[in-house]
């Protein structure tokens, strides 16, 4: 009887091992930290930023999905004088200058085995980005609101909690493209490299 | 299922909507705000003289019957303009005198009012106050006050004609414009270092204007 029960329990456990492997659903939430690069507006990190996505594997490497993240960059940028193109005007002021990204895409993942658990993947997401851009000064506010198409390319890994536990944690990291525009504040596009990590409920 | 998913979907983009953090506008200083316009035109070089007034014109929307400002005040942002334009190699003379230059200064002072009406968010919150009849409690309809609060922003403009030209133009066309823009403090004293630090920003922005 004894016998009969370990090998039951074996045949469970390997049963409970090979289901992890099929995840059929994930939805993942993360922190977010970014960090511009190129000619930025904001050349501050974010550390208020996130993410949530929702990921379904069509086959056990491979899951479509959709990804709703934001950033918020901020910066203060002491007393400066600002000329326009033909120098006819200037103004000098500190200021105060924020970013909010609202970046919505459709991702596609593909996932490696490493290990008997852990899955690295590579993913691209593409889709829109949401736009706010702000200067303070004084008392007043230059501020444009626009849309872009942004591009994610991203390598990550997800890591079960345990054997039996399909939730894990998600960590990846980034590059984020995007093509806002922004005249006032001679942005042309928005890139930024970005880490996150986060937990992934499986089912 | 549908439905329900995009309710969730919705909610979703609401709650990650609201993330977005209110700025921090803790650093931000109390300076003017300074903006020059040139007409890319004028030859400041070939102006040699000005004349300045030594009182402000004065616009505001506060009671008063006030449309100049002279004294120590006008006598301290005037002297600064005097000093800038001296050292730019310009000369003052009388108006009598026939200059290059007409120099004035306009000052404008906004006094905005506004009124937070306390929302009365109590109302019906337990433990908030009642009133008990025979048919039973009833909560209080008691609103705080409103508050008033009251803050003025101004604006100093400095404008320099190009006299000169103006018989052959037959315009009184400005050269050069300076405006200083941005919160009033409730000190005359700070207003006007404010002002005078705001006419040296000015002319340090424009190195164009040197006999």
């Amino acid at each position: 009887m004894k016998k009969l029960f370990i090998l039951f329990g074996i045949l469970l456990i390997s049963a409970t091992a090979t289901q992890a492997q099929l995840l059929h659903n994930m939805y993942g939430v993360s922190w977010e930290v970014s960090f511009p690069v190129g000619k930025s507006f904001v050349s501050s990190p974010s550390f208020l930023g996130g993410k949530f996505d929702y990921r379904h594997f069509i086959k056990r490497n491979i899951s479509l999905g959709v990804t709703l993240g934001w950033n918020n960059y901020e910066e203060y940028v002491s007393r400066e004088t600002y000329e326009n193109a033909d120098q006819t005007q200037a103004v000098t002021t500190d200021n105060q200058r924020f970013i909010f990204n609202l970046p919505m895409t459709v991702d596609g993942f593909y996932y490696f085995e490493y290990g008997k658990h852990i899955r690295p993947f590579i993913g691209l997401g593409l889709g829109a980005q949401y736009s706010s851009q702000a200067a303070y000064f004084n008392i007043f506010l230059i501020e444009d609101k626009n849309w872009g198409f942004v591009a994610r390319p991203q390598i990550g890994a997800y890591i079960p909690f345990s054997e039996y536990n399909h939730n894990g944690f998600l960590l990846a990291a980034g590059y984020n493209f995007a093509t806002n525009k922004n005249e006032s504040f001679r942005i042309n596009n928005m890139q930024s490299f970005w880490v996150s990590i986060g937990i992934g409920f499986t089912n | 299922m549908l439905k329900r998913r995009l309710i969730f979907a919705v909610l979703l983009l609401i709650t990650v909507v609201s993330c977005k953090k209110n700025p921090d506008l803790s650093r931000l200083s109390s300076a003017f705000v300074v903006q020059t316009t040139r007409d890319k035109q004028a030859d400041f070089r070939s102006f040699a003289t000005y004349y300045i007034s030594d009182t402000i014109f004065y616009v505001s929307n506060a009671a008063s019957q006030d449309t100049f400002i002279a004294g120590p005040a006008a006598n301290a942002i005037v002297g600064e303009i005097k000093r800038q334009m001296n050292n730019r190699g310009y000369t003052f003379i009388g108006r009598p005198n026939r200059p290059d230059i007409l120099l004035d200064v306009i000052a404008v002072r906004q006094v905005n009012t506004g009124v937070i009406w306390p929302p009365g968010w109590w109302w019906g919150f337990p433990g908030g106050p009642v009133i008990c009849d025979f048919w039973g409690c009833w909560p209080v309809w008691n609103p705080m006050p409103p508050t008033t609060f009251q803050y003025s922003v101004g604006d100093v403009i400095v404008e320099f004609f190009d006299v000169k030209n103006a018989p052959i133009t037959g315009k009184l066309q400005y050269a050069w414009l300076a405006q200083l823009s941005g919160v009033l403090s409730s000190t005359d004293a700070t207003n006007v270092n404010r002002t005078v630090s705001g006419i040296q920003e000015a002319f340090a922005q424009s190195p164009y204007i040197q006999k």
